[in-house]
């Protein structure tokens, strides 16, 4: 009665889904039926007009719109995390020092070197997932030749979280950086307000994630990597190669790691070596809410955060907000361990 | 300009060097002999200690200052509480696969911490918990009494003594236990839970009675720690120490009581005499230094040597 | 509540060196000796020449990282010229102390300001200057000075609860209490808005100091006939502010009293600002958020144009100017809030050990009332050479310091602030435009 190989992504996969958007919900809906999704858009609609009863169209729209925001990096880094559990069955405790990691290369790049920020942010993704790759070739990979246990894995992924996060503190410090971007110009639409560099972070994040489903419904990578998390050893068997898909899965999640560090801190204003284990259980909230070893999943679970979030300010004090991401995330994981997307776990 | 002194390597030398690390290494001994139950004979992979230390240390403090209770009598009550605590997150989440479980309670650490920080009125938020002291305080002054001239400024003293009788009566304890019938099922459990369950043991209550030992536990270390500063803030509950906690178990060795008071001893003299001494770096770079070190020696320990000082190679297979 | 009138002299006299014979006594500790029991800091002066032949550390606790970072190394600094000045006046004087600073960072956070000040005790400290936010105080205060009778002397904690505290005469500072400042600030506002009848919004970080303060100021300004809004407090460690400051700028209050410092308020800006609806010239705020220049962390639209009240320093004098003299000739940091609070903090810790004859911790603590009020004859560091030999004789003195006269009362407290209500140019730059002094009656 081990627990039993959850489903990553999808069954067996079938044809060539649609694109983009339709990505997207074709994952969605694939995973487990019309239902919890149908469930899921239901109940933010109905929350959505239970708030704006008791508080007022404009409140809700405006933090609907700041949960947006922090629900497309929340996606970006949720995504990540989802893949590397998917494929690997790693709980990766050091994902979020991943997005730390962007963050300060994304410094290094802009403001040390001077580089552009568009340039020193792709700088970022690609150093931080050669990073994801090598913690793979050094680390994981051997230790799996060996057998490791889950336990081991764990708790090797907290050494690393330890080096990477305190490893960045040695070289920066704990000043707070801010990136070399504009973050009190804002923008105003229909009553509401955004600050510009928050709605660049938002346009990327949703950009980048409609082109991960994409990829992940419509490549053959992409195919290959839900075929591994379905099983892996079926997948070996019919002759993919595993190795490459698992260095794809890794550059992928760590470079979107990269990129939610850098969005989160133009966004946010600064950065700070702790940044990333802060979100960390954030991201572990946003997984579980979608489904663990569900992309798609993630990237729901991620929106719905960060409009749970900010919608909960309206009811509790703002100090709590973040409580709230646990809150769901223990909630979940009682109730309903598969999430809203996953298909049921065999518990112990 | 004249210089402004760092502590150099004398600080080594000095008595009161050697005490804060002793005061701190039977702290998080009891820590630690918390999370040996728990993953070492159980195979509950419990991240969420912090939380438990937390929970006991601001209870205590908050029976002691805002409800005006004595010292001895808060003790007892918020060992309760934190056990009670165990047993509540235990029961919806023990049926969970070990990571997801992880995963629980290091949320569940974090929203107890995360409370601290806020509940401002009860817990004192960042600023701290001041004042419960002064029970222990008397106790404290009457052993120093006791002890010989020379060492009446040492006014940590007694805590030392104090806490490392404690972990050796709660290490004796718990080798006790193992020993009986009890630890016996629970050692079945670690090893095969199907069978143990097929044996009709109620795997689950054994579970739940290994998570409320490891909260006591946690929290009687959390006692030491808040005696320790006289203070309580929630920076001493951050995540950072149950993985200190667990640098330590793999140091001292699975399925080894007496393996965690060596460990313990070997990782807070490391830690703080990276603290200590004089290096070429800024205050604040020396403390990541530390960190670092625990993340490297974590990572190395695990995979080149999981079974630490004391410990066997095959302990470490945890079942998923 | 705070007792008695200063008497001000300016004293004239450069810095020049009197050779003296000093008396010095190999006989015992004058009448402040001892070291059980409370003290009161009002011990007997020095009544019998002062052993003057012993060692000491003087501990800096400063905020190096953290918060207060701004305030870290100019803080060392002018404690480094303390040292400096009173190895000038001890050569001048003929005086063999043997003085010493040691410095340990608190990282602005009350934990590790009790370990800091514990390494610095551990290492031969026995006279604390530091730490610098009143939450570290208060920790420092409860778990080290009283506990391990060390005197702590603090430049910049303002918060009122340090002076009730139950501290047997170990707790010091040099700078006075929000009890004063919050009413400063509030006639502060009256007189640059013209008037009370407006709305306040208020908001503050949540501890000892910003939650303090803000009540105060509440109260002080709705005394006054004043309306307010708030507070919204908030804290350092909030994923994002955006909702808080929605509230803060919300109806568009007269003006706003935000009490903060500065990494936190780095990011409270920064939403301020992108609500489309923060004037910063109608900001208000404390010392907390008073640096040189707006620092880095701050984006400059939440700063500038912002007023606010700060303990400072007396505007002319022959102490001042000289003060500012040695400071700009050492090079490094420029002028910062709290800089001379801590030169003076630094220069008590070594006057009371010298007045004690012992670098001993409850002895230093005995005397510092003592050096610092009358009765006494007045001298300030300028004349600092003069002052160690009164003390080394055995005389009654009243040290008076960069910052004012000081004359600690029975509480630790300095019984008359100087404040001075700077603005932050266009250009980043803080600019003192005028000083006043507040003294609560009593």
């Amino acid at each position: 009665m081990a627990g039993g190989a959850d489903t990553a992504l999808e069954p067996a996969p079938r044809e060539e889904g649609p694109r983009g958007a339709g990505a997207l919900l074709g994952g969605l809906t694939g995973a487990g039926g019309r239902g919890p999704l149908l469930v899921t858009v239901a109940l933010v609609v109905a929350a959505a007009l239970a708030l704006t009863v008791a508080y007022g169209l404009h409140d809700v729209a405006q933090r609907g719109v700041n949960g947006l925001v922090s629900g497309s990096y929340f996606a970006l880094g949720a995504v990540g995390l989802t893949l590397v559990y998917g494929t690997l069955r790693l709980v990766n405790f050091a994902h979020g020092d991943l997005l730390t990691f962007g963050a300060y290369m994304a410094f290094l790049a802009n403001v040390t070197w001077g580089v552009p920020v568009v340039v020193a942010t792709l700088f970022a993704v690609v150093v931080t997932a050669a990073l994801g790759v090598l913690s793979e070739r050094v680390m994981w990979r051997p230790m799996r030749g060996r057998g490791a246990g889950l336990l081991q894995l764990m708790l090797m992924t907290l050494g690393l979280a330890f080096v990477i996060r305190y490893g960045i503190q040695m070289v920066w410090g704990t000043v707070p950086r801010r990136l070399d971007v504009d973050v009190t110009d804002s923008v105003s639409f229909l009553g509401l307000r955004i600050g510009s560099t928050e709605l660049v972070v938002v346009l990327v994040g949703f950009a980048v994630l409609l082109a991960v489903g994409a990829m992940l419904r419509g490549t053959s990578l992409g195919r290959q990597m839900r075929a591994l998390s379905d099983d892996m050893a079926l997948a070996e068997v019919t002759g993919i190669d595993t190795d490459r898909v698992i260095v794809a899965t890794w550059v992928f999640a760590a470079g979107l790691a990269g990129l939610a560090g850098v969005l989160y801190t133009a966004a946010i204003g600064t950065m700070t070596p702790n940044l990333g284990f802060f979100l960390l259980l954030s991201l572990f909230a946003a997984v579980i809410l979608g489904g663990i070893g569900n992309a798609f999943g993630a990237l729901a679970g991620g929106l719905l955060l960060g409009l749970a979030q900010e919608w909960s300010t309206l009811l509790v004090d703002p100090r709590w907000k973040v409580a709230v991401g646990f809150a769901i995330l223990i909630v979940v994981l009682i109730v309903r361990p598969q999430g809203l997307f996953g298909r049921a776990e065999r518990t112990l | 300009m004249s210089p402004v002194l760092a502590v150099s390597f004398e600080a080594l030398r000095s008595a009161d060097f050697w005490i804060g690390v002793g005061v701190l290494a039977g702290t998080y001994a009891i820590f630690t002999l918390g999370l040996q139950l728990n993953v070492g004979f159980t195979g509950i992979v419990n991240f969420g200690q912090a939380g438990f230390m937390a929970i006991g240390a601001y209870a205590m403090g908050i029976l002691v200052v805002r409800a005006g209770w004595s010292l001895w009598a808060a003790l007892p009550v918020a060992t309760a509480i934190a056990m009670a605590a165990g047993v509540l997150i235990g029961l919806p989440s023990l049926r969970l696969r070990a990571d997801y479980f992880a995963i629980v309670t290091i949320a569940f650490a974090e929203i107890v911490r995360y409370v601290a920080q806020n509940a401002r009125g009860l817990t004192g938020g960042n600023q701290g918990l001041l004042g419960f002291d002064d029970d222990w305080l008397d106790v404290s002054d009457t052993i120093l009494g006791w002890l010989p001239a020379s060492m009446q400024d040492q006014f940590l003293l007694p805590l030392l003594i104090v806490v490392w009788i404690a972990v050796a009566l709660l290490t004796g304890l718990l080798a006790l236990l193992q020993r009986s019938p009890w630890g016996r099922v629970l050692r079945a459990i670690r090893e095969d839970e199907d069978a143990a369950r097929a044996l009709g043991k109620n795997v689950l209550a054994y579970k739940l009675q290994s998570i409320a030992l490891a909260a006591a536990l946690g929290a009687i270390a959390g006692y030491f720690l808040a005696l320790n500063l006289s203070f309580l803030s929630p920076e001493s509950f951050e995540p950072q120490f149950t993985f200190i906690g667990f640098t330590i178990l793999i140091l001292g060795g699975l399925a080894n009581y007496v393996g965690v008071a060596l460990g313990s001893l070997v990782i807070w003299t490391l830690l703080e005499a990276t603290r200590f001494i004089d290096l070429p770096l800024a205050a604040e770079k020396v403390a990541a230094l530390r960190f670092v070190i625990v993340g490297v020696a974590l990572i190395v320990l695990v995979a080149f040597r999981p079974q630490g000082i004391l410990g066997k190679r095959e302990e470490m297979v945890l079942r998923e | 509540m705070y007792a008695g009138t200063r008497s001000r002299r300016m004293l004239a006299v450069g810095a020049s060196a009197v050779v003296l014979g000093v008396a010095g006594c190999g006989s015992d500790d004058d009448g402040g000796g001892g070291g059980t029991g409370a003290a009161t800091g009002t011990g007997p002066a020095a009544e019998a020449p002062a052993d003057t032949s012993f060692d000491e550390t003087i501990g800096v606790l400063l905020p190096l990282t953290g918060d207060l970072s701004p305030f870290g190394a100019p803080g060392r600094k002018a404690a480094d010229l303390a040292l400096e000045q009173i190895r000038d006046a001890m050569r001048a004087g003929g005086v063999d102390t043997n003085v010493s600073l040691a410095s340990a960072d608190t990282e602005s956070s009350p934990q590790s300001a009790v370990q800091a000040a514990r390494q610095l005790i551990a290492g031969g400290a026995s006279c604390l200057a530091g730490p610098w936010a009143s939450s570290e105080t208060l920790a420092v205060a409860e778990s080290v000075a009283t506990r391990q009778r060390t005197p702590i002397v603090s430049p910049s904690s303002t918060d009122s609860a340090i002076t009730d505290l139950d501290d047997d005469g170990f707790v010091w500072r040099t700078a006075p209490s929000d009890n004063l400042q919050s009413r400063a600030l509030a006639d502060t506002v009256e007189r640059e808005l013209g008037g009370t009848d407006f709305t306040i919004s208020l908001a503050a970080r949540n501890d000892a100091y910003g939650q303090g303060f803000i009540e105060k100021f509440k109260a002080a300004w709705e005394e006054k006939g004043g309306r307010t809004t708030g507070p919204v407090l908030y804290d350092p460690e909030q994923p994002s502010y955006n909702s808080e400051a929605a509230e803060i700028v919300q109806g568009r209050p007269d003006a706003y009293v935000i009490i903060d410092f500065f990494e936190t308020y780095g990011k409270m800006g920064a939403s301020l600002v992108r609500t489309g609806a923060f004037d910063a010239s109608r900001l208000f705020t404390a010392d907390g958020l008073a640096s040189d220049r707006i620092p880095d962390t701050i984006p400059a639209r939440a700063l500038i144009g912002a007023r606010g009240t700060r303990p400072g320093t007396p505007e002319s004098g022959a102490v001042v100017e000289q003060f500012a003299r040695i400071y700009r000739a050492a090079g490094g940091a420029p002028r910062q809030t709290f800089d001379a609070q801590n030169f003076d903090a630094t220069m008590l810790c070594y006057l009371a050990a010298l007045a004690a004859g012992s670098a001993d911790g409850a002895d230093v603590a005995e005397q510092l009332q003592a050096v610092s009020a009358p009765p006494g004859r007045t001298f300030t560091f300028m004349d600092l050479a003069d002052g160690i030999r009164m003390i080394a004789a055995g005389e009654e003195v009243d040290f008076d310091g960069v910052t004012g006269p000081i004359d600690f009362d029975d509480n630790g407290d300095p019984t008359a602030a100087t404040y001075e209500v700077y603005r932050y140019g266009d250009d980043g730059v803080l600019r003192v435009e005028r000083q006043f002094e507040a003294r609560a009656e009593g």
